[in-house]
């Protein structure tokens, strides 16, 4: 039944039962029963009492409790009224704190689901570009100036190869001798967009050159190479796991919107017609 | 009785026994220690190229910023710091030319994670009318929204905050703790050792009567330590202005984490004399003892250039050097409700704060302005840019369009800073062996670091006795500089001989930016007499220029291109390398030394709002300026 094991089969059979369960708690709560009746029971009272405590460290006073208790008969006297005038439709507020809830609905049950390594696994997969490791070179330079004639460069080339110092075709540059093992857009980002691409493909080892940067000539001997390559699951797993879960969170939420929108006519002008 | 002096001659004799075995051989030692390698790239222990990255960042979590419509909250933070294409409050996608390699965000303290509730209508806010009030404001968007905006900020500098706000957004509360929480979590997060570091920081927005004091705080630590404490405020009862309760508060944390921080102001040109003070503090201190003591130990550093002005140098302290007039805000406080006056501003720019220090060293034997510089953004858009040709301004309501530079930054009866003066700056750099929090915050620790204005500019300063012009022919300067001298940030090591004190400096182009125009050294002094003085002077310059009659290198010129807004790099150069020896040095007056690397001219950000939106720039507006980078100093003392 692969039905059963999918993570959106779960998330509407949780939250049909939640509606459900509230459909069946909320009548009790929000006196619709009698449009006329006001009843404070003594568990009210005694959540009122609590409430009192927890703010003042102390018990109220008989006093103080029917204060309280009065409060919230007329607090639910002008609800009820400013319902009836039809107060509460159109307010900003009250419109965005509803709708907010039902997003608190979503999201709480959207967190709670567990995938299996599975899911992950496939997830990983389909997004293997955001969790691959960058392409990554090591490797030693020699700036030979903005525009060294080709005499010039091969000339260094033959002495860097035969291992021999010279330092006339060494100009003094800030630019680092060597990079040990580093991203291909860090090495871009101090030597010029574009230069890395130059590295690749050279051969490791090896004076090589002339590679263009955004100062000028360089030869360039590559000493290690670490191509891009996809973590496997278990090393990346926690941030996979994130991830899947504000990607399902954003389904789920959509998903459960158009089901919800389904049970509505929705009439709405063309606003693709009334632009043209 | 013998068996006594059995013992004491056993202890006597067993320290150098135990001596004797740990001295080997000479013949032992060879080979022990190898000749220098054959790899001249082994043994290196000194930073290859600078950490580049913003000190101060803020986010939808910070009160004004929030308020005015940031949405982006620290993970959007921290992935556009590190190169991720996001979307701007404003629904701009956006994305940095380059990623950075380490930021600092630093969200306000006081009434933080108020703002996110505030948009969301959390019921806890809604409970309160004036909380009701600005939340109806902020639905319903445009003017209304940025009236509730600017209701917040000024019931926050007149500290009349509603009290049940400020009682459930302020230390003790769990929603304080919690965005706290939230802050440092995001940080670890995204903290990646090695490629990218996430510093957990704030900033302790101290403004009495809209004199700025601000100090932002950077923590070396991760969640354990840096949890155990949540941040100060400075709004009564819960916090207090003045800075000896950052500096309480510091101590607390180190004392009881076991963890490191460091604190650094910025924007003295908001502060109307106070920010470095030589007398009297505001808060109606001494300058004393204590302060120069607290000041020196946390505040190794400070925020030279950012968007609210450029604060190295003012035209007005230093009439001789022709680029201190540089991106100034010099109209009043923070909130203009106290205009500037010339005697005010000694105490807010670098430059004369350096001085300073020189001159309360002489009188305590501490110097509190012994600082470092830095640069950074103090965005309130979640995005650190600081390119003119990528700049999202202050806050959301000045992220790119065709007005925005129309938009006074502030404007009252009393004056008036204009949108087309805010500053598209700055960076800080940082020469540190790794990209760690712990080697960028040691490196904070001992100076080397320095401020540009957004290029990348790279730039070396050593001193040192006993450079010679030759070590510029080397292709590994910093060899040299560090075997040879102190890197920026250092003092001098005792004088040798009579010499005077040499330099070498380097600097490079941003590897896609504009060429330089020349480098500087900065050099203030104490002079016989106790007073103090400064000079500028060109050490390396391009297109071969010679000094006219008063010894000023001439301009180097301008390619901008206004119509395109496009310049050419012909004229400038590439890299400037120099050694310099100080002509006027005075072995017993104490000085300072620092470098500033000036760029050709290009175009500021209002040219490229113009090219893209045709902005209608105003008629006075800067079209093209000299980007920079300034170093720390390096410091002489006379010997006693």
């Amino acid at each position: 039944m692969r039905v059963v094991k999918e993570p959106l089969f779960h998330f509407f059979l949780i939250g049909a039962a939640i509606f459900v369960w509230f459909h069946i708690v909320s009548p009790k709560t929000d006196g619709v029963v009698d449009p006329e009746t006001i009843a404070i029971g003594e568990s009210d009272a005694a959540l009122l009492a609590l409430q009192f405590e927890a703010r003042w460290k102390r018990q109220p006073s008989d006093a103080e409790l029917k204060a309280l208790v009065d409060a919230s008969i007329r607090e639910e006297v002008l609800v009820r009224e400013a319902r009836k005038l039809g107060l509460d439709r159109g307010d900003s507020v009250i419109r965005s704190r509803l709708s907010q809830k039902m997003d608190f609905l979503t999201e709480a049950i959207a967190t709670s689901i567990v995938p299996e390594d599975k899911d992950l696994e496939a997830f990983l997969q389909q997004n293997s570009e955001r969790y691959a490791t960058p392409n990554k070179v090591a490797f030693t330079q020699v700036f030979l100036g903005e525009e060294p004639s080709d005499v010039e460069i091969e000339g260094a080339l033959v002495a860097l190869r035969a291992k021999q110092e010279n330092s006339d075709w060494q100009s003094a540059t800030l630019l680092p001798a060597s990079m040990p093992l580093t991203a291909t857009k860090v090495i871009d980002s101090v030597f010029g967009t574009g230069f890395s691409k130059g590295l690749t493909n050279l051969e490791e080892g090896q004076w090589m050159g002339p590679i263009q940067s955004g100062y000028g000539v360089h030869l360039v001997q590559v000493l290690d190479v670490e191509p891009s390559q996809i973590p496997p699951l278990p090393e990346i797993h926690s941030e996979v796991l994130r991830d899947w879960r504000r990607a399902m969170s954003e389904d789920l939420a959509r998903a459960q919107y158009e089901t919800l929108a389904d049970n509505y006519q929705i009439i709405a002008p063309d606003l693709a017609d009334q632009s043209k | 009785m013998f068996r006594k002096s059995v013992c004491l001659i056993s202890l006597a004799l067993s320290p150098a026994s135990v001596l004797a075995d740990a001295v080997p051989s000479e013949q032992a030692a060879e080979g022990l220690f190898s000749e220098q390698p054959y790899s001249p790239y082994a043994n290196r222990t000194f930073p290859e190229r600078p950490l580049w990255g913003d000190t101060h960042l803020h986010t939808g979590l910070s009160l004004d910023a929030g308020a005015f419509g940031n949405t982006l909250l620290p993970d959007e933070a921290w992935r556009f710091a590190k190169g991720e294409q996001v979307i701007s409050s404003t629904g701009q996608s956006v994305r940095l030319a380059r990623p950075l390699d380490w930021m600092v965000l630093t969200d306000h303290t006081d009434l933080m994670g108020f703002a996110p509730d505030l948009q969301a209508g959390k019921p806890g806010v809604l409970a309160d009318p004036k909380g009701l009030e600005w939340y109806e404001g902020y639905k319903a968007g445009g003017a209304e929204a940025g009236k509730a905006a600017f209701d917040i900020i000024t019931n926050f500098s007149q500290m009349t905050l509603p009290e049940t706000l400020l009682d459930s957004y302020s230390p003790g509360a769990d929603a304080f703790s919690f965005t706290w929480e939230q802050i440092v979590l995001a940080a670890e997060q995204h903290n990646d050792p090695g490629s990218f570091t996430a510093f957990i920081g704030f900033e302790w927005t101290s403004v009495p009567k809209g004199f700025n004091l601000h100090r932002n705080v950077m923590l070396r630590d991760g969640p354990i330590r840096a949890l155990q404490m949540v941040p100060p405020v400075t709004q009564p009862p819960y916090g207090d202005t003045d800075p000896k309760a950052l500096y309480a508060w510091l101590e607390e944390y180190q004392e009881k984490t076991g963890g490191r921080a460091v604190a650094f102001a910025h924007n003295g040109n908001l502060s109307n004399g106070w920010m470095f003070p030589t007398e009297d503090t505001y808060h109606g201190g001494k300058v004393d003892e204590e302060y120069v003591a607290a000041r020196a130990k946390w505040e190794p550093h400070y925020e030279v250039t950012q968007i609210k002005g450029d604060g190295e140098a003012h035209p007005f302290l230093s009439p001789e050097d022709e680029f201190a007039d540089y991106e100034n805000w010099d109209v009043g406080n923070l909130d203009i409700t106290e205009l500037k006056t010339d005697d005010m501003l000694a105490g807010e720019y670098a430059r004369e704060a350096l001085k300073r220090g020189l001159m309360l060293e002489e009188k305590f034997g501490v110097n509190p302005y012994k600082f470092g510089m830095g640069g950074a953004t103090d965005s309130h858009t979640s995005l650190a840019t600081a390119e003119e040709d990528n700049f999202f301004g202050k806050s959301v309501s000045v992220e790119p369009s065709s007005s925005r530079v129309n938009h006074p930054f502030i404007a009252n009866d009393l004056g008036e800073i204009p949108g087309d003066l805010l500053v598209a700056s700055g960076y800080t750099a940082v020469w540190a062996t790794e990209n760690t929090r712990t080697a960028i915050f040691d490196a904070f620790k001992r100076r080397e670091t320095y401020a540009t204005t957004g290029p990348r500019i790279g730039l070396r300063f050593f001193g040192g006795w006993d450079f010679s012009d030759s070590d510029i022919e080397t292709r590994f300067l910093a060899d040299v500089g560090y075997t040879k001298g102190v890197p920026m940030g250092s003092d001098l090591r005792p004088r040798k001989g009579e010499g005077a004190p040499k330099f070498l400096i380097a600097a490079l182009r941003d590897p896609v930016g504009a060429n330089l125009d020349r480098v500087q050294v900065v050099k203030g002094w104490l002079d016989s007499e106790g007073a103090l003085q400064e000079k500028v002077y060109d050490v390396a310059w391009s297109d071969d220029r010679v000094a006219d009659q008063s010894g000023k290198i001439p301009a180097v010129g301008n390619t901008v291109d206004i119509d395109t807004a496009s310049w050419t790099n012909t004229i400038g150069t590439a890299e400037l390398v120099a050694v310099w020896a100080d002509p006027d040095f005075d072995p017993d007056a104490r000085a300072f030394y620092y470098v500033r690397a000036i760029e050709i001219p290009t175009p500021r950000w209002v040219l490229y709002d113009k090219l893209r939106f045709g902005a209608d720039l105003p008629e006075d507006a800067v079209l093209t300026h000299q980007e920079r980078a300034y170093s720390s100093p390096i410091w002489y003392t006379p010997a006693e």
